[in-house]
């Protein structure tokens, strides 16, 4: 059998959320991930002086990628 | 007259395949090759089978491409399998029990892990996947077939030479490389290391990069070829992901050929009498060391730039900014190495330009991020289709952004102190490797495997579960090591302190592992069916794009499958705004890197320099001129405290304590994992000096220091202890060291009452699992501290006899024929801050019954043990030697502390 034609819905679903929200969400978990790892280590007495700066560094990055991206135009 | 002789042969005969002049055809070798390649081809094709599986009636191009995958796969399952064998060895001790597996197979599964998920899958599936990419996006007709077998030959040869010698009869496995899959020179090292490798290591590497060079420039030839074609290639019709495919073919030489100069150095050492200097190899060895993680981080961006502007069916968000961001990987990436030797004497300006470079490589991962994520933003829900491909795509996108976070926690020099050699480099490693490379590569065969075989997958449903079980087991074990390397565990580590979370968390960490195995059970099955009985597959009437789509889509529910035709584009919104939004971010990340940059440059140059040696000393400062062997630490002390010990630091609470370190046979790490204040770690590199400088703590106790690099078989018994002594003329018992949890020091050991205390020896040759062993606590007085050393515990995985036979009952008929005493001096013996150890009592090392360790102690600390190295070798039956492998060293492992106070 050719292409995939025959195996499609007459009317493709238009339910789910977006690619885009999905991305979106996967983006979040992992960066919240991420972020878990790095509070271990910026809420240790002996080891906060060295890993605050590049914590605080990727928080603030965090806040500017997600605003850059939710008001960024479509790609259309 | 001369019988007529056969009538000569026109040189095209007329109906004939034309032969044309014999210079025009392929030289004898290769015609000869060909034929010997077609006869076995067609013998092994009447064989279902091999017809099916590696698709012998297809092209040679498609032929060869399949066997890499399936060579790919191999190797996988076969790494796989060593990480869990290893693991199985983690767990048994974190249970207390015995180990079965020797150190030598235990290390060796460690390295053959390495070696065969980076190289023999992974390198090998980039590979297949960069050239069947080039050859059909391109539409490049591919040749110079035998270039293509030979660097596949080459490749899988490579894994064999690189796992090393075996006996046979009697099985004898022990000299597989026990090493690492990156190997510090000179560990391994003729004549340099006490543990050395065969020389089929050596030329495994030797190998290894030259398939990768013969690939790189196979596929360049025809890159070259296709750019001069006159079918209108141009660069404006590049796709965006053969920007990166190229981008790969340029770091393949620079990363490989740093790999050939370290590897030929250290040949030249070992067999030919060269001068070594291991610090400089060392640099050389991770130019190749961490480009080579990049070039096969290549395979998930070229996945993610060829699959999700397709499946969406919209060119990606900014074709400009994505090339930039593949020019900057290639850029920067070997700029990148001198970070995983941070803290080595190298000069403080080289760490710190390989922390901006670091921090740089950040931008290209932001820009692949933001572009990727906005490719997406606006196609709606009904013209995505989850499939086996997009879900793989998905989790390869946020194994991208998670692994690619915690590099810059690694990358920042005063964190990598906490950090360096402790299982969350592990987290870093394999979240970037198996959510990030292998996610992508699973998403790419998702999507191509019918277009190459012909047939549609079989099974959505063994997709789903070959995707869940990928990602929950890929997600178990990031976050486990990260778990376990937050708190200190060190990497490599079959000897590690019994806390009830990190046994919790090893074993978890193993499940993690069975998981994810099981899981790609489900994908083998799925590839059997799909080439046995899966519906077959044609790409005719479809262009590549939609090709891909339908193929994706066999794997896929039905009632998730969106049409796979193409849909006119037209393109809405400017590449003025789009750009915009991207330069915006890009200057942000840019402007934080460089704030952050600034922030962390003191403390970077804090570490370097207190590396390469103070200038200046608080008063009363203990000074130690240190010397690591393997495996063990001399410590020669002058100040508050004199005397040598091994393996033991010792100075007064709250005092500083200076470290003059140097080493032979391997590099060796000082290993301190303070939590409550700031801890120690410190790479001392043969050739080189380093220097620590540091408080000790101010609560009086014992503190576990244990060798935090590898260094050979014996590496966990190589452990230290700091003992820090209460002021002179005070008494101090150890309870306000245990309330105070150690300086949150996992490696202190246990501290116990000496007298119900059972010390009993395992395996290993440590007393009760813990090296040093448990620190007694005492009060002044008659003493008699319980020790027994079972026979049981006598065999191949300890250090204490040596191995003269393969009779694995060998070390025990020995000990019994002494009468279970060996000549090692075992006592207890008193720390005199005026001149070392003093002897309390001494006497032979016994094995097989209970024995007592009696004596009358005052208020002070002693060292109770084997408290200097036992002198070990192995070598059943003359087997060792220069062409299997050597493995000797002084080993230290049933010892302690005992701590006599009021």
């Amino acid at each position: 059998m050719t292409g995939a034609a025959a195996d499609v819905p007459p009317v493709a679903a238009r339910h789910g959320l977006s690619p885009f929200v999905v991305f979106g969400a996967v983006a979040a978990a992992a960066i919240g991930g991420a972020i878990f790892e790095m509070l271990y280590y910026v809420t240790a007495p002996g080891l906060e002086g060295a890993a605050i700066g590049t914590t605080g560094g990727i928080l603030v990055a965090v806040v500017v990628f997600f605003g850059f991206a939710l008001t960024a135009p479509p790609n259309e | 007259m001369a019988a007529p002789g056969p009538v000569p042969r026109s040189i095209d005969e007329p109906g004939q395949e034309p032969i044309g002049p014999a210079f025009e055809q392929a030289p004898i070798l290769t015609r000869f090759l060909d034929q010997t390649e077609e006869e076995i081809r067609r013998r092994l094709a009447k064989i279902r089978l091999f017809e099916r599986v590696f698709l012998l009636e297809r092209d040679w191009m498609t032929r060869i491409t399949m066997l890499m995958l399936i060579l790919g796969v191999f190797w996988g399952a076969v790494g796989g399998f060593d990480a869990f064998g290893f693991q199985t060895q983690v767990v048994a001790f974190a249970d207390a029990s015995a180990l079965h597996l020797s150190n030598q197979e235990i290390y060796s599964s460690v390295t053959l892990h390495g070696i065969r998920e980076l190289f023999g899958m992974t390198q090998q599936l980039e590979m297949a996947v960069f050239g069947l990419l080039a050859i059909n996006a391109l539409g490049i007709q591919p040749r110079h077939k035998w270039s293509l077998y030979l660097s596949v030959g080459l490749m899988n040869a490579s894994m064999l030479l690189l796992q090393g010698p075996v006996y046979l009869t009697p099985f004898n496995d022990n000299y597989f490389p026990a090493i690492g899959w990156y190997f510090l020179s000179p560990l391994g090292v003729n004549g340099q290391s006490a543990y050395v490798v065969s020389p089929l290591w050596f030329l495994g590497w030797l190998a290894l990069a030259a398939s990768v060079l013969i690939w790189a420039g196979w596929l360049a030839v025809h890159l070259l070829a296709w750019r001069r074609s006159p079918t209108g290639a141009t660069w404006r019709r590049f796709p965006v992901f053969m920007w990166f495919v190229v981008g790969g073919l340029v770091l393949v030489p620079i990363t490989y050929v740093p790999l050939l100069v370290s590897t030929i150095w250290d040949i030249g050492t070992a067999y030919a009498g060269w001068a070594i200097y291991p610090l400089a190899n060392q640099v050389i060895f991770w130019m190749f060391g961490h480009s080579i993680v990049y070039v096969l981080f290549l395979l998930p961006l070229v996945v993610l730039y060829f699959l999700v502007p397709l499946l969406a069916r919209r060119p990606v968000y900014s074709y400009r900014f994505a090339v930039v961001s593949g020019i900057l990987f290639v850029v920067l990436t070997p700029l990148l190495g001198i970070h995983h030797i941070y803290l080595t004497p190298l000069p403080a300006l080289a760490d710190w330009l390989t922390m901006a470079a670091s921090f740089a490589i950040i931008v290209p991962s932001a820009i692949t991020v933001f572009s990727l994520w906005m490719t997406v933003k606006g196609v709606p829900a009904g013209e995505w289709e989850w499939n086996g491909a997009s879900l793989f795509a998905l989790l390869s996108f946020g194994g991208v952004i998670f692994g690619g976070l915690s590099g810059p926690d690694l990358a920042t020099v005063p964190w990598d102190v906490s950090a360096h050699n402790s299982l969350f480099v592990l987290s870093h490693f394999h979240a970037i490797v198996i959510l990030a490379i292998v996610a992508g590569g699973f998403a790419f065969l998702y999507a191509t495997f019918p277009i190459l075989t012909g047939r549609r997958w079989a099974s959505p449903l063994l997709t789903r579960i070959h995707f869940a079980l990928t990602a929950i087991g890929g997600l178990v074990i990031v976050l486990m090591f990260e778990q376990l390397g937050s708190i200190g565990v060190l990497r490599r580590a079959i000897v590690f302190p019994l806390l009830p979370q990190v046994t919790l968390d090893q074993t978890l960490l193993f499940a993690g592992i069975v998981t994810i195995l099981i899981g790609q059970l489900f994908f083998v099955l799925n590839g059997f069916l799909t080439v046995f009985r899966g519906r077959h597959f044609s790409a005719a009437g479809l262009s590549f794009d939609e090709a891909v789509r339908s193929a994706a889509q066999s794997t896929a529910f039905p009632s998730a499958r969106r049409p796979v035709r193409d849909i006119p584009f037209v393109r809405r919104v400017s590449r003025a705004r789009r750009e915009r939004a991207e330069k915006l971010w890009i200057g942000s990340v840019i402007v934080l890197l460089v704030v952050v940059l600034a922030f962390d440059t003191p403390g970077s140059f804090a570490v370097s320099n207190g590396i390469a040696g103070a200038t200046s000393w608080p008063a009363g400062t203990e000074f130690a001129t240190v010397t690591g062997q393997q495996y063990y630490w001399a410590v020669s002390e002058h100040g508050a405290v004199n005397g040598s010990f091994d393996n033991a630091f010792v100075a007064y609470a709250g005092s500083w304590l200076n470290l003059n370190l140097t080493g032979t046979g391997a590099t060796r790490s000082i290993y301190i994992p303070f939590r409550s204040i700031p801890p120690v770690n410190v790479q001392v590199v043969p050739g080189s000096t380093s220097h620590a400088l540091f408080q000790v703590p101010s609560q009086p106790g014992v503190y576990g220091a244990p060798d935090g690099e590898y260094d050979g078989p014996w590496f966990g018994q190589d452990a230290s202890a700091l003992i820090v002594l209460p002021d002179p003329g005070t008494n101090a018992s150890l309870a306000a060291f245990r309330s105070d949890g150690g300086a949150g020091n996992i490696y202190d050991p246990f501290v116990v009452p000496a007298a119900t205390a059972d010390l009993v020896a395992g395996d290993e040759g440590i007393f009760n699992f813990s090296v040093p062993g448990p620190t007694l606590s005492a009060a002044p007085g008659p003493l008699a501290i319980s020790w027994t050393v079972p026979l049981a515990s006598i065999d191949l995985t300890n250090y204490l006899v040596n191995v003269t036979s393969t009779d694995p009952a060998a070390q025990q008929a020995y000990v019994v024929a002494h009468h279970g005493v060996l000549p090692d001096p075992f006592g207890l013996y008193r720390i005199d801050p005026a001149q070392g150890l003093v002897t309390v009592t001494q006497g032979n090392l016994t094995i097989g019954s209970p024995q007592q360790l009696q004596g009358n102690v005052t208020t002070g600390v002693y060292l109770y043990g084997l408290v200097r190295p036992v002198a070990y070798s192995y070598d059943p039956s003359g087997e060792s030697g220069v062409g299997t492998g050597l493995d000797t060293g002084m080993v230290m492992g049933l010892w302690g502390v005992l701590w006599v106070a009021p």
